[in-house]
């Protein structure tokens, strides 16, 4: 601190060497500073794009996901050519707010989907961690995650840029913004609320007064969710009530009568599809909607006797949801029907049988 | 008048068509938006008559009215016992709901109550 800047850092980090909250020694303080980036995605690219022309000192970026074509509209330091270099969710976020309360560290936690932005700090300057807010962890079937709900690219770059500002303020010493409170952005709107959150909990196991997690735990386990953005598969239905792609795909060039129900989203099925399949997304599947399923039904009495109705979806688990839901509407009036569901979805159609056909 | 929203990522995965929402409530904004405001007579959750007692909501009667009204099918994905299922916030006029008493936390005319969930993509 006690060397001043050089010439060229002048005249490189003049603007903010104008700024009072800043100055020279704001400036030193951004140079020493060190920033570990976890996830150099939607968030961190943008992030890391401005904590590096800031000057930050040091700058780590974790990432175990690989680089995806169907991420690149967010994650704007890859490019094409780096596709399959190796690049997150519940369990990483309380792993990180453990590791930051363990080491004594600020987290500055963002995240995003679809049109929506969060931003937390947590664990900075007496505020809560993660652990105060949320002690349980979300049960895995309510997560969203951005390869099934979607994301507007700009949106976490908005929310990753915000991080970035809340990181150079704490080095700095000025007070975070969002220390103890939340931003949610809303990108229909255009829209930011701040919200007032709860003071540091005493009872925290990890932050309170008398805390009783002194080391990393198993997070996997803790939040019972694999680490990764990547669809889980499930398995609901029995080997016999399941086909592969490849036998699938002998019925279908056979040319064999058969009803095909996709129980994607109606956008999904926009996307892409199977010839001749039948869109009906698997939450509209219930006694209200037996109408829809006559037509089902229907065209199955006509086209065919003992064949099953096929179910797809994009990984093979709504499809086994889908034939569950089925099975239990429609077995009331209709006991015969054979459900087999495609093993895998259009992913693996897509990865194992047709190359050609869209992934996304 | 109180209002009462539910954010758009929860909204979400109700898939929009599955909220119903009672001929009561007036839909301020559209599922596409940050959320479905809801507003009621005050008189509904803010003065119900009970054993011949005026009496007000509080945050677990709310909950539960919700789910009774408003949720058709996977109450899951909205509620855990008596309360919210964890992750998400309760946010009472712009306050997390902790630092109001949470489930007992009695509806004063003119609150704002908003459920999001917490969100975890980037």
């Amino acid at each position: 601190m006690e060397k001043g800047l050089n010439r060229y850092e002048i005249k490189r980090y003049s603007r903010h060497l104008l700024l009072p909250q800043l100055g020279v020694i704001g400036q030193q303080k951004i140079n020493q500073g060190k920033v570990l980036i976890v996830g150099a995605g939607g968030l961190g690219c943008p992030a890391a794009l401005y904590l590096t022309s800031s000057g930050v000192g040091t700058i780590g970026i974790v990432d175990y996901d690989v680089v995806e074509l169907d991420n690149l509209h967010r994650q704007i330091l890859h490019r094409e050519n780096k596709l399959g270099t190796p690049k997150y969710n519940v369990a990483t976020r309380y792993l990180l707010n453990d590791a930051c309360v363990l080491c004594k560290k600020p987290l500055i936690s963002g995240s995003a989907l679809r049109f929506e932005g969060q931003l937390t700090v947590y664990n900075c300057n007496n505020g809560p961690c993660y652990r105060c807010l949320f002690p349980t962890p979300p049960p895995p079937e309510t997560v969203t995650n951005c390869s099934d709900g979607g994301v507007l690219g700009v949106v976490p770059g908005i929310i990753g840029l915000n991080q970035a500002l809340e990181a150079i303020k704490i080095l700095t010493g000025l007070q975070p913004a969002y220390s103890q409170r939340m931003l949610l952005f809303d990108a229909s709107s255009g829209s930011y609320h701040v919200f007032k959150l709860r003071n540091r909990r005493p009872t925290c196991p990890l932050c309170g007064d008398n805390p009783t997690i002194h080391e990393l735990q198993d997070y996997v386990q803790f939040c019972k969710a694999s680490a990764t953005d990547k669809a889980r598969q499930i398995e609901l239905l029995t080997p016999e009530e399941r086909i592969s792609v490849d036998d699938y795909k002998k019925i279908y060039d056979e040319g064999q009568n058969h009803v095909l129900l996709d129980v994607r989203e109606e956008v999904e099925y926009n996307i892409c599809r199977l010839p001749q399949s039948i869109n009906i997304h698997q939450y509209l599947i219930t006694n209200d909607l037996l109408s829809i399923l006559n037509q089902i039904v229907l065209q199955y009495m006509i086209k065919l006797k003992q064949n099953p109705i096929y179910v797809v979806c994009h990984h093979g688990n709504d499809s086994q949801k889908a034939i569950k839901r089925l099975q239990e509407i429609i077995s009331d009036w209709e006991q015969n029907i054979i459900y087999k569901d495609i093993e895998g979805g259009l992913d693996y159609w897509a990865k194992i049988v047709d190359n050609e056909f869209p992934e996304y | 008048m109180a209002c009462c929203a539910i954010s758009g990522s929860i909204q979400a995965q109700y898939n929009s068509k599955v909220i119903l929402l009672p001929f009561n409530f007036q839909c301020l904004n559209n599922s596409d938006s940050f959320c479905v405001m809801l507003w009621w007579p005050l008189q509904q959750a803010l003065n119900v008559t009970g054993n011949g007692q005026a009496y007000r909501w509080d945050m677990k009667k709310l909950i539960s009215w919700i789910k009774e009204n408003l949720l058709q099918e996977r109450p899951e994905l909205f509620v855990q016992g008596d309360s919210v299922r964890p992750g998400i916030l309760v946010l009472i006029n712009e306050s997390d709901w902790e630092l109001l008493g949470e489930l007992e936390y009695h509806l004063e005319e003119n609150d704002c109550i908003l459920f999001i969930s917490t969100l975890h993509g980037g």
